[in-house]
């Protein structure tokens, strides 16, 4: 059978070859994903401003995060993209069961982040940390309810209370719309997951045709990148 | 001659019946068609709109509307003129049309996004006009914080979610020609022979797909601080208003240019073909269109220089916003070169061409005053800087549109308008607009403020002159209404290429077949080569 | 005509040369399908781990204002790996190369000439540099 005469089933009629039709949607993908850089880069702008704004509200705000909830979320999706990776690599040596497993264990790992979001989320809910009006970082004449990293003390003693209590109010939006966001992505990039992986099953992709897994993983892999610096931008300032 | 002009018994119009055969189509010149219905619609809406101010104005004195209601007339005139009529204006509908047999493809390369872009356009305009009836919306188009994030009382959060859903169907848009100027062009159809309408269009998308994230993201920030309370441009907490000035002008600068750079396209189109010679410099002509989407990124500030930005940044944006002038001047050389010893005739698209050239001259120039800082602080915020865009995005883009429609009507429909009523309306157009638009500079200059509902007796003539141009406008709108639509009926049969021009999608039958070729063609020539053997040669379809 | 027609023979000549071409880069790119062996994705993965380790200890030691830089580096590379080896842009065009370069080249104009504002806010006199 030659790419040319006899038509794969999967070839659509706008196209010539099945080598056309991967080479648009990979390019395709490549500029929705440009689409994406920019996207959250509306908000990386805005947190590069206020950084250096508000350096110690951010400092006092970042340490307040508990830095083991976001190193292991850091592990479990570096972990998807693996898995993700190898999924994709099933379906080029046509291995479907291998395919739907590595795209399971995805979706897997997918989920475990979103948990452990969810358990951020709501120790930040109970804290008072949610920006609005019942927010409240640092009560006058109190200690913080979180331990302060080693230069705390002295940022608490050059800011009062009523300044850290609006500025860092900044530091908690952008942390709640940045990570919100991926979440969101995520949560889209399972669902797409569960479409890609239910046709896996049902044989639909073999080493001649797997361009949605290898979409839906150039997504996923997109996902796994913006975390890769939401990680040290939200949880790992000045640690030291 | 006569022997070819007649209507195919199958075309894309023709080609299924009943209403799902429309709505769920996935044939880009149906969903062209169907984006011309749409933004038609929209058009009309904000001309209401527009009729309204203009009303207001025609005396001094508030007594039309009350002051409320005329911030929402002219937010909601913004709104639906950028967002919903200009954005989409000539790529959705004339690029949706033309990309495809242009390039010798049958389709675009992602048929099911194009429909998905369509509704999702379709139900951002929803959202916007749910605004609309749940009361309006009066912080202007441009959103500014912190009116209105925080003192607002209007729908800002619907109207803004139908501008966020609307920017994800111009993204696809623009994501869909990029991949199929890429990837489905025919067979010897090099980047050199591509139509500079084509260029345009590659030009524009790139802006779409850049440009447009930042202002969805904007607009996602300033929805959690309205709805969630959030503060990231709150001044109360520490935040700045003008970095919402600076994310929302990186976006909406070169959104001029995605409702400018489709217009230039089509004029490229048009003077070559009315004056049947090939375009003068063909690749200066295309990199400018790259260029100006290039540098409209490197620009945005020069709305900002009375915002509160550093006088050194408003001296760095100031000296590059001079620097868009040189890739629009190169066209503007360019055409007046391929005009020089043409064949030139004066058919409708050809008078709506002269228009445009005029207009987009003195826009364009306008323009120059509002970048140099110290005009600039006089200017700003007056009509001077209204009439200044309605040159560029009225003048400009809505003259290239209907331009572009008057030409490609006979290919999308098979049949021509009434050419003695089409030449009446681009006259009304080009008088309206300047009688409309003229006084505006100069009441503007005197000192006349933009969005307020009354203003000193002493403007009133200009006014006056302003309202009397918005109504021969508007009439110079209308007919064409009323000879297109009688055109689909009783017009006179097209033919394949009813004004010999050069271009592939003009060796297809008119109304094309729904594949558009029957076998994908083979480019052998340059583009814009006149030859009158050229188009009966090529055996096709 | 006959001029026309002779020219039209001679483009098509040069046309079946040309799409033997487009064939053959069509067959090369339909081969870019590269499947990375094991080994690399299991290497990269590890890689990807230890320099998650490498920016959290780092960021317990006191670099003052160079703790952001190296923050930043190792993302940034860490970024890199993910983009050139998972999503294969090693092996994908050079179109898809300038298409990665281009979307970083632009969010460099948002956040650089947005910061020439904020940067010389302050300068109410110009800097010493610039007197
Ligand atoms: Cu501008």
């Amino acid at each position: 059978m030659h790419a040319h005469a006899a038509h794969h089933p999967a070839l659509q009629h706008q196209f010539q070859t099945m080598s056309q039709q991967k080479e648009s949607a990979v390019l395709g993908m490549w500029a929705f994903l440009l689409t994406e850089v920019l996207f959250f880069g509306g908000l990386f702008m805005a947190y590069m401003l206020y950084r250096t704004w508000y350096h110690d509200a951010f400092v006092l705000a970042s340490t307040s995060i508990t830095i083991f909830w976001g190193l292991l979320n850091t592990v479990v999706l570096i972990g998807s993209s693996l898995t993700m990776a190898l999924a994709v690599r099933s379906a080029q040596i046509n291995q479907r069961k291998a395919t739907v497993m590595w795209l399971i264990a995805t979706m897997v790992l997918g989920t475990v982040f979103l948990g452990v979001k969810v358990i951020e989320y709501a120790d930040k809910f109970e804290h008072h940390h949610v920006p609005g009006p019942e927010y409240a970082f640092i009560e006058p004449g109190h200690e913080p309810i979180f331990e302060l990293g080693p230069h705390g003390r002295e940022l608490l003693e050059r800011n009062s209370a009523e300044s850290l209590n609006r500025t860092t109010q900044i530091f908690f939006s952008l942390y709640f719309t940045m990570t919100g966001l991926h979440a969101l992505h995520m949560i889209i990039g399972i669902g797409l997951m569960c479409v890609i992986t239910w046709m896996a099953w049902k044989g639909r992709f073999s080493s001649e045709y797997y361009t949605p897994v290898e979409m839906s993983g150039l997504y996923w892999h997109f996902v796994d990148i913006v975390w890769i610096f939401l990680f040290p931008l939200l949880y790992l300032i000045d640690r030291s | 001659m006569d022997a070819i002009r007649t209507i195919p018994a199958t075309h894309y119009l023709n080609n299924g019946h009943g209403l799902a055969s429309w709505l769920l189509t996935k044939d880009h010149k149906r969903i062209a068609i169907m984006y011309l219905v749409t933004i038609s619609f929209f058009f009309f809406l904000g001309g209401l709109m527009a009729a309204g101010i203009r009303l207001e104005l025609a005396t001094p004195q508030g007594d039309f509307v009350a002051a409320d209601t005329y911030n929402k007339m002219f937010t909601l005139h913004g709104v639906i003129m950028v967002f919903f009529f200009l954005i989409p204006s000539i790529p959705a509908v004339l690029g949706n049309f033309l990309i495809p047999p242009m390039i010798g493809a049958r389709d675009l390369a992602f048929p099911r996004i194009n429909l998905l872009s369509y509704y999702l356009y379709l139900v951002g305009g929803m959202f916007t006009l749910g605004a609309m009836l749940s009361g309006g919306v009066d912080t202007g188009w441009t959103f500014y914080t912190p009116y209105s994030a925080a003192a607002s009382n209007t729908s800002v959060i619907p109207t803004a979610l139908g501008v966020f859903i609307a920017g994800f169907s111009s993204i696809l848009t623009g994501l869909n020609f990029i991949v199929t100027i890429h990837r489905m062009r025919a067979p010897g159809m090099t980047w050199f022979r591509l139509p500079l309408f084509v260029w345009a269009h590659y030009a524009t998308s790139l802006i779409q797909v850049l440009g447009t994230p930042v202002i969805a993201i904007t607009i996602v920030m300033l929805g959690v601080e309205r709805a969630f309370g959030f503060g990231i441009f709150d001044p109360a907490r520490g935040g700045d208003p003008v970095l919402f000035q600076h994310l929302f002008w990186f976006y909406s600068h070169p959104a001029v240019y995605i409702m400018i750079l489709p217009a230039l396209g089509v004029m490229s189109e048009l003077i070559a073909n009315f004056s049947k010679k090939k375009i003068f410099g063909y690749s200066f002509v295309a990199f400018s269109s790259l260029a100006i989407a290039v540098f409209g990124f490197i620009v945005w500030a020069h709305h900002m220089f009375v915002s509160g930005i550093s006088v050194y940044a408003a001296m760095v944006f100031s000296f590059l916003s001079f620097s868009v002038a040189i890739p629009s001047a190169v066209k503007v050389f360019n055409w007046t070169a391929t005009l020089y010893k043409g064949a030139i005739s004066f058919e409708t698209p050809m008078l709506y061409a002269y228009g445009f050239m005029g207009l987009f001259a003195i826009g364009g120039l306008t323009g120059l005053f509002l970048a140099t800082l110290g005009t600039d602080i006089h200017m700003h915020d007056t009509y001077f800087v209204v009439a200044h865009f309605h040159y560029i995005m009225v003048g400009g883009a809505i003259m290239g549109y209907l331009g572009g429609l008057h030409f490609w009507w006979p290919k999308m429909t098979g049949r021509m308008y009434s050419e003695f009523l089409s030449r009446i309306s681009a006259i009304l157009v080009f008088v309206g607009f300047n009688l409309t638009f003229f006084p505006q500079f100069i009441v503007g200059y005197l000192g006349m403020p933009r969005r307020y509902h009354a203003y000193p007796d002493e403007f009133q003539v200009l006014n006056v002159l302003s309202s009397a141009g918005a109504s021969v406008l508007g009439l110079g709108y209308l007919l064409p209404v009323i000879y297109f639509v009688y055109s689909l009926k009783r017009g006179e049969v097209a033919g394949p290429n009813p004004w010999g021009a050069s271009g592939l999608e003009w060796e297809i039958p008119s109304p094309p077949p729904t594949e558009n070729f029957a076998v994908i063609p083979r480019v052998t020539t340059e583009p814009y080569e006149f030859t009158p053997h050229v188009a009966r040669e090529r055996e096709l379809v | 005509m006959l001029h026309i027609l002779g020219r039209r023979a001679l483009s098509v000549g040069r046309l079946t040369a040309l799409s033997a071409t487009m064939q053959l880069r069509h067959g090369l790119l339909a081969m870019s399908g590269h499947v990375t062996s094991l080994k690399v994705y299991i290497g990269i993965f590890l890689t990807l781990m230890f320099l998650t380790g490498v920016t959290v200890a780092v960021a317990y030691v006191n670099l003052g204002q160079l703790n952001k830089v190296v923050a930043l580096g190792i993302a940034t590379f860490k970024a890199s790996l993910v983009v050139w080896y998972f999503m294969h842009v090693k092996y994908q065009s050079r179109l898809t190369k300038l298409v990665v370069v281009s979307g970083f080249f632009f969010l460099a104009i948002l956040l650089g000439l947005t910061m020439v504002d904020y940067g010389s806010r302050e300068w109410v006199n110009p800097p010493a540099s610039l007197q």
